[in-house]
């Protein structure tokens, strides 16, 4: 195990155990490009996203697709939701959204892809945050 | 000191063994994840799948009707645990109907039975007044069915179960398959747990 690992594993525990598992979020700007909010370090660490693709289908729904790369040497998990939004900036509730687990391979590129609940929605928010803390059985 | 190593780990399982009922997220991470049946967050994820999959395709934006007029076929749970298949049914057809692409008929289902029958009979009571009772009936543009299937397995301690959740969608007018997918839940561990 090199120090780099045992170093980053330490970082972790010492995040996690102090309650640190707050989520990151990046935003669509509306015109292909995206603005992050990072809060925690541990997390875009395991997961950051790298690129972002957004396209239209032939009835003109808005879909995404998003890099998300681990700059770790250990296999990791993490959770992602989309939430979408129309150009008012109304949110749109999917019927079927919901928190995903996802693994990644270390210095693994991984594609995460949506496609919005209706013809309206204009723009992507993507929520990642940590896997389960522990110590905290209901976090 | 003797007496303190002993009170200790006493009054922790006392206190993680005393935790009171709380409501949760249906959409968050907290949620309990088990080893023995299909957990709400696992039909959520695979009925977001299936709907982003067939809208993807954009066979229900080619129907003859827009929105697309469904029907419900036969779905069916082929695994060792009880559950009404609505629960993913159901957040299918909310996510395509919320989302303009397709409605569900009842003029037609199978085994006739229909979901509102009081909205059945009120149809055919208007159809009879306004006379257009002799004129054929809407039909489904598309049917939609599944299977869901399991594979349990274990090494050691450690258990697995995958839930595997499979949708077609046939075209009314030739009687093809246009769409199909394919879903896959993996768990794996000791016991169930809170979160993930």
């Amino acid at each position: 195990m090199t120090i780099r690992t045992l170093a980053s594993h330490a970082l972790g525990i010492l995040l996690l155990s102090a309650g640190c598992n707050t989520t990151n979020t990046y935003t669509s700007t509306g015109k292909g490009g995206y603005t992050s909010v990072v809060t925690n370090g541990w997390l875009a660490y395991k997961a950051t996203v790298d690129n972002v693709r957004e396209g239209r289908l032939d009835d003109g729904t808005m879909k995404v697709q998003i890099d998300v790369r681990s700059d770790q040497l250990n296999p990791q998990r993490f959770n992602y939701l989309f939430e979408w939004y129309d150009a008012q900036g109304m949110k749109i509730d999917s019927a079927t959204a919901t928190w995903q687990n996802r693994f990644i391979k270390p210095q693994e590129t991984i594609t995460l892809g949506a496609v919005a609940p209706t013809r309206t929605c204009s723009r992507w928010v993507l929520k990642l945050s940590d896997e389960k803390q522990p110590f905290t059985p209901n976090n | 000191m003797h007496r303190t190593a002993i009170t200790i780990p006493v009054i922790l399982a006392l206190v993680a063994g005393c935790q009171n009922a709380r409501y949760q997220d249906p959409q968050g991470t907290a949620l309990i994840v088990s080893l023995n049946k299909v957990d709400i967050q696992d039909f959520a994820s695979a009925a977001d799948a299936m709907v982003n999959s067939m809208v993807e395709t954009g066979v229900l934006s080619k129907a003859a009707h827009q929105p697309a007029l469904l029907g419900i076929s036969k779905v069916e749970n082929r695994t060792d645990t009880q559950f009404d298949t609505d629960e993913l049914i159901k957040k299918i057809r909310v996510a395509l109907l919320k989302g303009g692409r397709a409605q569900v008929t009842q003029q037609l289902t199978l085994g006739n039975v229909k979901e509102d029958p009081l909205g059945d009979q009120a149809n055919q009571m208007k159809r009879f007044q306004d006379g257009t009772d002799r004129q054929p009936i809407e039909l489904p543009d598309f049917t939609l069915s599944g299977k869901i299937l399991f594979d349990r397995t274990k090494a050691g301690s450690t258990r697995q179960v995958a839930y595997i959740f499979q949708m077609s969608l046939v075209d009314t007018s030739n009687n093809r398959v246009v769409w199909e997918d394919e879903k896959t839940i993996v768990k794996q561990g000791n016991q169930n747990q809170v979160g993930f």
